[in-house]
This record gives C-alpha cells, structure tokens and sequence, in this order.
C-alpha cells in the first residue's frame, strides 16, 4: 500500500518529475519535494488559503489536492509572479497599499487575487470582496488588500478599474 | 494534518471506476475535485483504503439543454463555478445560478463538483435543498447501467445517500421550469465562506392570476438530510399567494425543519431562521415574478 | 555636495521594506527551517477535559517503521534534569510586593504525567523521518484515562463542593486582585440611583494565520541548543528553557526572527518550547514540530472570558460618583502562561476614560476544565472598556440621558493631563471630547436619527451607538521580565552603513520600516542603509519581546536616543578630523561639515573608518569603534504598587472614538453594520501608512469578538470550535464600510510623541456595536449583557422581548 507515484508538475514554467506517495498532499510536495516554501498552510479544514495557487488557470487550496490529483498539470506559485528582480503590478501594489503585515497569508492572498483579476480585470469592490473570502488575514483587516487590487486593476488595465 | 496511508488509481472510464469500485467495496472512495474528501482524510475522519480518481474522466462536465426531455443535463465533474457561469443555466435554472454562487469560496468553487456534493451529502450542503425544489434527478451508474434517483429520495442519512459501494453519480436532470416559474435561494451563513446555518429554495409557478400552480419548497441545514417540505408546498399550491397562505406554509416550514444545534445556532434558533428564509424567498420569487431584480443568495 | 538636510522620513507614510521579500515568496517562517538529518514531531494530546491518566502506551506506535522515539510525561519526570515549566514570565508570586494579588501554580510539566485538565492538554509525543509518519503513530498511541468530572462554568467552580482541578489548592482560584481608590462606600450612600449589572465576555483569541512551530538543534559537541520558535518573547524563552532544561553548562540560542503574527497567543511560554528540544537532546538529532490548526485551538491560550458584576453610584444628572466591580475570569486551566496578568488589567481599567474617583474592583481568575487564559491583543482592556461602556450606556437607559452626553459629562478633561486615574495609572494625554465629537460629525447623526425614525414607522430595528475607549499600552510589571526598559545596540560600520539591533521581535508590524525611519532621520543616512537584526537571542540585547504596543512607545525612544548616541560620537570624532569645535558642525546628507563652508566635509562612512581603523585619532579617552548599547527606562510608570493595589503600570494611553450605526433584523437576529466612524488617537504617527494598517487590521479584530468569534464548550468541556470550520474569523465580507480619523495629541513623556497604534482598534467594536444593538432595540426595552452578538444572542433578546418562545 501506498507505493510512490511518479508525479510531474510544471510549476512556474518548469516541469518538476518527483516521485511521492499518494497520499502527500500538493502543498507538501510544492513545499518539501520541490522546496518552494513561498506557498504556505494554516489549517487543515481548507478554510484559511494561505497555501493557495493557481492550477490550470483556477485558483486551488493545494493543501486540498493530493499531489497525484496535479499529476499533468500547470501550477503557478507565488515565486512565479514576479518578473525577474522587480515587484509584478499586483505585489507592486500590495507594497503601496500596505496590504500584508506578518506576510503569512500575502502568498495565498496574492496568488487568489491575481487568478481573480486574470479572470475579470475590472473586478469592483463586492467582487473583490467575494473573491478573496477563500483567504483569512489576521492583519489588515482586508481593506488595504482591497485597495492593492483595485490599484493592480486600474494599473493592469487603465481603461477598466473599478468604479 | 494528513491523510492515512491509500492505494490509488485513476479511472480510465466511468466502466473502470465502477470495476475499481467493485473490486475494493467498502475500503474505497472516489475522488472528484477533493473539496470534501480531503479535507476530512486529512483530519482522517475518512480512512479510505483505495482512492480512485474520477476528476479527469472526459464527457462527464458539460452542462447542457435537452429540450425534448424538458431538463438541463450537467455532468456529475461540472463545477460549481461552472454551473455558476452557464449561460443556459442561468436562462433556464436561475435558482441554480444563485446556488453556485453561495458555495465556498472561489477556490472550492472552482474545483468541487456536483456529483462530489451530492454524494458528500453533508446536511448543510446547498445542492440538496435546491435539486429537491427543483424536482431533480441523479443519474446513479453502477454495473447494471444507469438508474435515476429523485433527489426528494436520494438522501439517506447525514453524509449517506442511496448510492451503492458500486455506483457513481454521472450526471443531474433538472426539470425546466416553465415561463411562469420564479424562484429563491437564501443561505444564512454565519460568515462568507461558511456552510449555512440554514437555508430556504423555494421555486413556484404562478398563473396568470397569481394562484400557485405548483411549489417547490426545501430546506437546507435544516436536519440530518436536505428536506423537501412537501406540506408546505400543499399548502401554496392551487391558492393565491397572499399573506395568510405564506404563513400557512411557513408554520410547515417550520414543522418539517429539525435542524442539529452546533456552534451556528440551537434547534430552534435555526427553525426560526428556516421561517424568516422562507418568508423572504416568498417575497423574493414574487418579485421576481413581476419583474424585478433583486439579489438573493448570501443572507449575512 | 549638498548638506541640506533632505525631507524628514518620519511621519511619512513610507512603504516597507519587509514587503518585497515577502511578495516573492522568499520570507522563511519557522516552519520553513530544514536541517539536515531532522526528525518531525507529532503530539498526542488529552482527548478528555479532565481525567486521571492511569497509563500511557508507546510500543504500537514505536513498533511503526519510520518512527524513531517517542516520549510521556512519566518518562520526562524520570529523566531527572527536567523541571516543570517554570511559571511565565519568572513572575514573583507577589508582583507587587504586598500579597495582592495572591497567585497559587503548580508543577506542569512539559507533558502531562497525573492528570489531564483540558482537551488538547499535550500527554505524550512521538518522532519520526516525516510528518506523516508521525501522524499515523499518534494513532497508535493507548492512554488509558479515568474520567473525572468536569468543572467548566466558572460560577460552578467557585461553589463550595466543587470538584477541584489541584487537589493540593483549597479552591479553583488561582489568583486573586484587589484594587480600589477613594471612597467607595461614601459614593455609594451619596447617589441618587444605583446601576447594577451583570456583562460577560465571550471566550476568542488571536489566531494568527501561522500556527505555533518549535524547531529544535542540540549539538552535543558544544552543548548547544538551537532554538526556533514562533514566540513574541524569544529571550524570555531562552531563559525559561535553561530554568525547565537543567543540564548543567547547556546554552540556549533563540531564533525568532520572523513571526506569522502574535496577537498575544506568541506571548506565553509553551510546553512544547522544552518538548522538542528535549527530544533533540534525547536523539542528537534536529526536530521539528508544526502546529496543527486543530491542535492551535485547543493547545495555544484563550482569552477575554470574564463576568462582571458590576455597580455604579450615580447623580441624577448622570455624574458618575463611584463603580464597584466583582470580575470573575475563567481561566482554564492552571498553565504558567503569564498573560493570566490581563485579568489584573481589566481590575486596573474599569474605570476608562472617566473621571471616577471613588473605585473598587476585585478580580478572581477562576481554573477550569478548558484551554488556558492568556494574553490577546487588548489585554484585559478590551474587557474593562466593553463593561464600562456598556455601563455609560445602562446608566443613560435608567436615567433617561442621552448616553453621549452622559460621556461628556464624565470623561477627564483635556487639562486634567496627565491623569492620575483613580488606580494609580498616569494618563499621558487626550482630548477625548473632542474626539467623540469629531465621530459624531463624521457619522451625521441627525441624517441617522432621521433615518431610524423612518425605519420605526417600518417595524425596523435601526440603532445608534457610541463608545470612547482607551489602551493603555506599554505595560510594566514588577518582578517580571517586563520591567519597563527597552534596549538596543546600534552599529555603524566602516561603510556607513548602521545596523539595528533592537531586543523586541517583529510579528508584522514594520519594526524594520520604523526603526530605518527613524535611524535615517536621526544620522541623516539613506532609508536603506539602516539594516535591522531583529529576533536573535544572542546577537541582539535582552529584551522584554513584542506585546502592549511597547515598541511604538519605548522600543521607537531607544531606537532614537541611540542613534543620537551615535550622533555624538560620531560628531566629536568629525569635530577631530575637520579641526572644528562640534559646535559649528552640520550633521547632514551622509557627512558631517563646517557650517557655512560644505566644501569641509568628512563622510559618515570616513568617520566611521577612523572609528574602527584609525582608533589613535579619536580624541583623549575616547573607546574605538562606533557602536552604542542603549537602554531606555519608563518615565511614566511605578514599579511597587501602594496598599490598595494603586500602581502607574502602563505609560501611554490611546484611545478611540467610534460611533456606529446598525440594524437588527427582528426574525433571523441579524446585525448590519450600515455606517462605522473611528477617531483614533495614537499621538503622532512614525508612518501613518503602518498606523492605519495596524488600526484597521486591530479594527477586524474587533469586529470578530463582537459579533462572529466564539470558543464555547459543552457541558462535558468538550471544545465546540476546533477548527478554522467551526471558529469564525471575519473575512473580507464581513468588513463595513469604515470611516477612519486621526487626531494626534503627542505623548509627551517620549521624544517622539507616539503611542501604541496596534491594539486600540480591538477594543471598540464589541462596545460600540453592543450600545447601537440596545439603541436599536429599545422599543423592545432589551439590554445587551454579553459577547459575540450573534444572530441567535440578539433573536433570543427580541423573543424574549416580545414574550414569544
Ligand atoms: C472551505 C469549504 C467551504 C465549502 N462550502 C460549501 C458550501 O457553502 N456549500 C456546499 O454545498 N458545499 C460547500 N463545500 C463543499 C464543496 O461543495 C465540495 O466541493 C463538494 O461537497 C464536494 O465536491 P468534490 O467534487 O470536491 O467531491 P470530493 O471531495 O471529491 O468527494 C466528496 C464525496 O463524494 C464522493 N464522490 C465524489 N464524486 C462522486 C461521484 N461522481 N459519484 C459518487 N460519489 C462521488 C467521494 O467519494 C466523497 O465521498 C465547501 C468545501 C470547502 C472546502
Ligand atoms: S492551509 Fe488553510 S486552506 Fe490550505
Ligand atoms: S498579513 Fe498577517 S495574516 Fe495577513
């Protein structure tokens, strides 16, 4: 029971081919198998989306995915947002709006709001709100997170923003 | 926390899932989108021995028409967020357009499916109380072919349906309502994200006199299983829909509600809330009847 | 080259420089530490709330491959060198010197070995090559347990024949206060109508995002044990160790530096904290253990539940002649956590922003068959200024005053700064009138008045409430570790460049932002060449840690008078080199030059060479090198308190405005936030990005103990929310449209006139919204007496009121 698979993930553009048991969940082979530690947990009832990521185009809780169920699939994690040294737009604007404090949730917030965004480049306000409920923050308070989405919006796309 | 120890296999095909099915019984599980599972293999709540992964199997997502049968066919795999953005769901079953977007949050929205949250079963899921007012059907496939589950009869228990050891659900038949229909979903959460606290599906028809013609009444959160509130719906149909009907109707409401204390509310707290929902849904579908838009959904 | 002096960085809403780390992923947490050969921990802990263990089995669970070894509280009491978990923080049992209060402990160990008091209680551990593994042996670990029967009410704990946690004390009390002033009795005759409530707060806690993790290194080679923990108190901690882990010549390095969020949960001193280093110990091999969020709820303290029976004197004009409070925390059980002090703070805060002069409070913590009671954000104030301003508004409802009034009437002036209250704290400064006033503009009461009129005609619920709160920050406690000093060491190097060394930590706060702003203006060099060292028991000065927003008070003051220390030695070096009298220099742009002539200039970095490089040009006696250790002391508080208890134990006093306006929904109990003003007064704002960020997130925090955060227990003590599924942390929906101010009255025992900003947001909300809640409901006649208002708490009100089921 519970012999390794072979699973191959492209995370961030690069195909990784480890192999896990089953029963390792995506977070941990995002984590200790592949040792990107940018992508975090906070519970184990797939309430708190610290360890969110983006998967085949949809935001994921990896740690609600067994790492096999990823098995083929694109994975984009927060160390493949920025584009070389520089902030991307989005993490840009989480600095301005100070939106992170501790910065234990600001993975999995960014990388929900940037599948958000790519979905709907002008969200407003309720549709950021709505967009984010996967994702507990203890810090802000959500309304700088709110206003680093709606700078990122008005900066993605200058002709969209949010009213 | 993690998951107990499993063998695991990917169906090829809906047949294979069903062999794998039968040749590992009670120890196994299948495996959707994970929402519900894992989550509970994590807290090892469910310690299954085989885990055979349906999420890839082709053909089982599409959400379309069948007009010669009258319904709307969505595969077991559609996801919620799917479902939600369907144009013809959202023309021909609005109040499941309305569901879809009370479940969870993006994440789970984006991979649970229907069949996985029907099979789940949980008592405060939002897909039971809405296939129930809309009468619609499971299409459960186990090794003698395809047999179709009212969804008024396709809960057992909590967390257990009338699904076999060797059947999967493949697919939904939700029944068209006709022109003169319209409809509520309110789900009470606690906070955004939440299960319900209780919620209310009511979809009516209304002739041209504004009698009731037919009612779908169910309830969500409200018991052990989803409950289709078969006396409220006597009690609306054939009469005008006015005050002294609705409250009729809500005292069954109420009378059929036999909801679990936990921490979101007592017994009868979340009773109370079944007859404040149904109330609103009332209102709320009559509105829409005439024309109005109005915002149903979240109730927080 | 310019010498001008640039732009001032403090006071400027600068972002931070924690953030890019963190935005790309790259910031480490504890959890994320690897070390080679590191074995994973899993702790079994009390499925029961109390209970005799009668026996504790490893062998099925050490029989499993992968597992390495495992430990029980037996077998930690036989090792011999391990003592119990010495009481948090090394507090004197009598912090003020006078036997008040009166605390009782007792021995736990790092595992439980007689009995179990709380579900989540730890009770044995096992070790294994991964997480997983470690998981499935918990699974095969036996315990036998006798139950025994649960205490969880504190008002049935305090009964005569109750079952008692520890056989050895008379009672379930663990720590008793007394504190009072003027005279209470003569108020009392002196009324014209006494108020007499009953107001309890609910259990909630500070759930930081990242949960608790301890990763542990001993090298038997030099008898060194490598610490890291997410703890708020890291050098607090490395000296608890040493007092728990007696092996003679053992040190102990703590790293803490950077922490997922604190909140008061960090601040306590963990069982597992001497757990996995000594299982490190026990295998010579590098361990880790990582919280579950199932295990957080259970196993990391609680807080704020308290019941106030609470009496006030008062005038027929609403003048508040004196307040008698009997509180009665429950406190779970008996653990050395230390924040157990926040019960001793609410005694010492009743009286709030008012005028009281004649006060008794008495304060009882109570153990229970539950988690253990601790610090959270608000500490003990939170509670006293939710009983209070409840009870401004009680006192308005039985007088028939307009409760804001009734406020005015009583708060102390602002001439009346600083403010001996009549508890012995020295209120520093506030104008907390004009900062109601300032809500109520930014609300339009009139338009909201007019609008609950309206909804009356309707059969709606529409409500108006007030509150004005303070937080005292920056605590003091004889005996203890927080003895009211803030140190850092402050280094220029040969380039220039200036690194920090403050003895706090950093739990999100910005402290690296903060201390480059201020180092930056102070020694005039670039934001980025001030580099921060925070968390990092050996490298930095001992410190008191991260709690009651001490580093906006004296952690920013020793960081400023060092740098001015630095200054000065730096300038009298310049003064050498330029063959100029100090007086004359310009300290400016990175050099130090003759006034009125910037072509003579020498660079921070030339100086700071000569410092280190050239020590025989330095003037007569002066020492080499240009680095300073600076401590900075309290002016605004006492050490020993007076014979009722009276003592200055916090120094600086925010404060916050709010009003609110609310409906309730009469059939579900709903609550909608529909307008929320805050008028915050922090003193002046180093950043006033950061103070608006901490304000906001403090405000969320609030807003969850009001109306959504819950810990309750069944009868059988069994906790109901153990889980993120079951404990409700607001969301971004659950955030209303807010209304935010400042005002700035400068704290003027500081030089830079700040006070804390991070925790005054969490005590308005459970007030302002329970007053707006009553407001809202008064034509039912209902009073609001506890915390969360949840739905079902307001719908079992309004039944009531109207005599329904
Ligand atoms: C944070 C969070 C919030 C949520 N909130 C809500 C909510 O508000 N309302 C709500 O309704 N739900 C909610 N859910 C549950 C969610 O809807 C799940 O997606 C759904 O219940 C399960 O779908 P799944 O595809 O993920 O199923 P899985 O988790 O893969 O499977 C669930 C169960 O169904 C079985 N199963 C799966 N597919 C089939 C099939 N085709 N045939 C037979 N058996 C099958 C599995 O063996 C398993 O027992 C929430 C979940 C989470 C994690
Ligand atoms: S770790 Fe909390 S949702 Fe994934
Ligand atoms: S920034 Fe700390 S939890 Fe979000």
């Amino acid at each position: 029971m519970s012999d390794k698979a072979k699973i191959r993930i492209t995370i961030n553009g690069v195909v990784h081919e480890r192999e896990a048991p089953p029963r390792m969940l995506l977070v941990d082979y995002i984590r200790d198998v592949v040792g990107l530690k940018g992508t975090r947990y906070g519970c184990d009832t797939s309430n708190c989306g610290s360890c969110t990521i983006v998967m085949d185009g949809r935001s994921a809780k990896s740690c609600t995915f067994l790492a096999v169920q990823a098995d083929g699939r694109e994975v984009t994690t927060i160390e493949g947002l920025a584009e070389g040294s520089a902030l991307n737009p989005l993490q840009a604007a989480f600095q301005e709006a100070h939106a992170l404090q501790c910065g234990f949730c600001t993975s999995g917030m960014v990388m929900s709001a940037h599948a958000l965004l790519a979905h709907n480049p002008a969200p407003s306000v309720e549709e950021i709100r709505e967009g984010i409920i996967g994702n507990l923050c203890r810090c802000t308070g959500y309304v700088p997170v709110i206003e680093a989405v709606q700078a990122a919006a008005r900066r993605l796309d200058p002709k969209g923003g949010t009213p | 926390m993690y998951p107990a120890a499993f063998d695991y296999s990917v169906a090829e095909s809906v047949d294979h899932a069903i062999d794998l099915l039968q040749r590992h019984e009670e120890g196994a599980k299948l495996l959707s989108g994970g929402q519900s599972l894992v989550p509970l293999m994590k807290l090892r709540l469910v310690q299954p021995t085989h885990v055979i992964d349906i999420g890839r199997l082709g053909g089982l997502s599409d959400v379309r028409e069948d007009a010669t049968a009258g319904v709307v066919r969505i595969g077991a795999l559609a996801t919620h967020a799917q479902v939600g953005a369907s144009t013809v769901v959202r023309e021909k079953l609005p109040l499941m357009t309305e569901a879809a977007g009370v479940i969870g949050d993006a994440q789970v929205r984006g991979w649970g499916t229907l069949g996985g949250a029907l099979a789940e079963a949980d008592p405060a899921g939002d897909w039971g109380p809405v296939m129930q007012a809309l009468e619609g059907r499971v299409e459960c496939t186990g090794p003698s072919g395809i047999r179709v589950v009212e969804a008024a009869s396709f809960f057992v228990d909590a967390y257990t349906t009338v699904l076999a050891d060797d059947e999967m659900i493949t697919g939904l038949q939700v029944p068209v309502p006709s022109k003169g229909s319209a409809g509520a979903y309110l789900k009470m959460e606690r906070r955004a994200g939440d299960f319900a606290v209780a919620s209310v599906a009511v979809q009516l028809e209304l002739d041209g006199a504004g009698n009731c013609t037919k009612a779908g009444v169910a309830l969500g959160a409200a018991g052990l299983t989803p409950i289709k509130a078969v006396a409220a719906e006597e009690a609306l149909r054939g009469q005008p829909v006015a005050q002294e009907t609705v409250e009729a109707a809500a005292e069954r409401v109420m009378e059929a509600a036999n909801p679990l204390a936990d921490v979101r509310g007592s017994s009868d707290y979340k009773r109370a809330v079944c007859g404040a929902l149904f109330w609103k849904a009332v209102d709320m579908a009559l509105r829409r009847h005439r024309g109005e838009t109005v915002k149903g959904g979240h109730v927080r | 080259m310019s010498a001008a002096p640039r732009p001032p960085l403090v006071g400027t809403p600068v972002p931070r420089k924690e953030d890019p780390d963190i935005l790309r992923g790259q910031a480490r947490y504890t959890f994320d530490i690897e070390l080679p050969d590191m074995l994973h921990v899993a702790v079994y802990r009390s499925p029961a709330a109390h209970a005799r263990i009668r026996g504790v089995d490893l062998s099925k669970a050490l029989a499993l491959p992968g597992v390495v070894t495992g430990l029980t509280g037996a077998q930690v009491r036989r090792l011999g060198y391990v003592n119990p978990l010495s009481p948090f923080p090394f507090q004197s049992r009598d912090p003020f010197r006078r036997g008040n209060p009166t605390i009782k402990f007792f021995d736990h160990y790092c595992l439980a070995w007689d009995k179990v008091r709380f579900v989540g209680e730890p009770v044995a551990a096992v070790v294994a090559t991964d997480r997983y593994i470690a998981e499935d042996a918990l699974d095969l670990i036996e315990v036998e347990l006798d139950p025994l029967p649960p205490v969880v009410d504190s008002a049935a704990a305090l009964e005569p024949g109750s079952e008692r946690l520890y056989e050895d004390w008379d009672d379930n009390v663990m720590l008793t206060f007394r504190v009072s002033g003027g005279d209470v009795d003569a108020a009392f005759k002196e009324a014209d109508v006494i108020v007499r409530e009953t107001i309890h707060s609910g259990r909630f806690t500070g759930t930081p995002i990242e949960t608790r993790a301890v990763v542990a290194d001993y090298d038997a080679s030099v008898k060194t044990l490598s610490l890291w923990s997410t703890t708020q108190i890291g050098h607090a901690i490395g000296t608890l160790v040493e007092n728990t882990i007696a092996l003679p010549g053992l040190k102990v390095h703590v790293n803490f530096r950077r922490i997922g969020g604190g909140y008061g949960q960090k601040w306590a001193f963990y069982p597992e904290e001497i757990l996995v280093p000594l299982l490190s110990i026990l295998t010579n091999r590098p361990m880790k253990w990582v919280e579950t969020r199932r295990e957080h709820m259970t196993g990391t303290i609680h807080a704020r539940e308290q019941t106030h029976h609470i009496e006030a004197a008062v005038r027929r004009d609403g003048t508040i002649l004196g307040v008698k409070d009997r509180i009665v925390a429950n406190i779970g059980a008996a653990y050395p956590t230390g924040g157990l002090a926040s019960i001793v703070t609410t005694g010492m805060f009743v009286p709030g922003a008012y005028r009281i002069a004649n006060y008794e409070g008495q304060v009882q913590g109570v153990v229970t068959n539950k988690t253990p009671y601790g610090a959270h954000r608000g500490f003990g104030k939170s509670e006293a200024c939710f009983v209070i301003e409840r009870m401004v508004d009680r006192i308005a409802a039985n007088l028939d005053l307009d409760p804001v009034e009734l406020r005015r009437r009583n708060f102390v002036p602002p001439d009346a700064f600083p403010y001996r209250s009549v508890t012995g704290p020295r209120y520093d400064s506030g104008r907390y009138e004009e900062a109601l006033d300032k809500a109520l503009g930014l609300l339009d009461v009139d338009h909201w008045r007019a609008a609950q009129r309206e909804a009356a005609a309707e059969g709606r619920y529409l409500g108006i409430g007030t509150c004005l709160v303070i937080e005292p920050s920056s605590s003091t406690r004889m005996g203890s570790y927080n003895a009211g000093y803030y140190s850092v060491r402050m280094r220029m190097d040969p380039n220039g460049k200036v690194y920090v060394f403050p003895g706090g930590s950093d739990e999100g706060q910005g402290h690296a932002t903060s201390i480059s702003q201020l180092v930056g203006d102070e020694l005039q060099v670039s934001f980025d060449d001030v580099m921060v060292v925070e968390g990092d028991s050996l490298a930095c000065p001992y410190g008191s840690g991260s709690y009651s927003s001490r580093f906006s008070v004296v952690g920013t003051t020793a960081v400023t008078l060092a740098a001015r220390a630095l200054r000065e030695k730096a300038t009298q070096i310049a003064s050498v080199m330029l063959r100029h009298p100090p007086g004359g220099l310009v300290f400016a742009g990175g050099q130090v030059s003759v006034e009125g002539r910037p072509a003579e200039a020498v660079s921070l970095s030339e100086i700071a060479r000569v410092a280190y490089f050239y020590p025989f040009q330095l003037p007569e006696g002066m020492d080499p090198g240009l680095e300073t250790l600076y401590h900075f002391r309290d002016p605004n508080i006492e050490f020993e308190a007076d014979e009722r208890g009276r003592v200055a134990m916090f120094s600086s006093f925010p404060y916050d405005a709010e009003a609110a306006v609310v409906e309730v929904e009469a059939d579900t109990g709903l609550l909608k936030i529909l307008k929320f003003v805050s008028v915050h007064d922090c003193g002046n704002m180093l950043n006033p990005l950061i103070v608006r960020g901490q304000h906001v997130g403090a405000l969320a925090h609030g807003f969850g103990g009001a109306l959504y955060e819950e810990l309750p227990y069944s009868k059988e003590g069994q906790p109901m929310a153990a889980t993120f599924k079951d404990y409700f942390l607001p969301t971004a929906m659950e955030m209303p449209e807010m209304v935010l101010e400042h005002i700035e009255t400068p704290n003027p025992f500081t030089p830079g006139g700040f006070k804390g900003a991070g925790e005054t947001g969490t005590v308005g909300p459970p007030a302002v919204l329970a007053n707006a809640v009553e407001d809202a409901l008064k034509p039912l006649g209902i009073a609001v007496r506890r915390l969360p208002l949840t739905p079902q708490y307001l719908w079992s009100l309004i039944q009531e009121a109207q005599g329904g089921r």
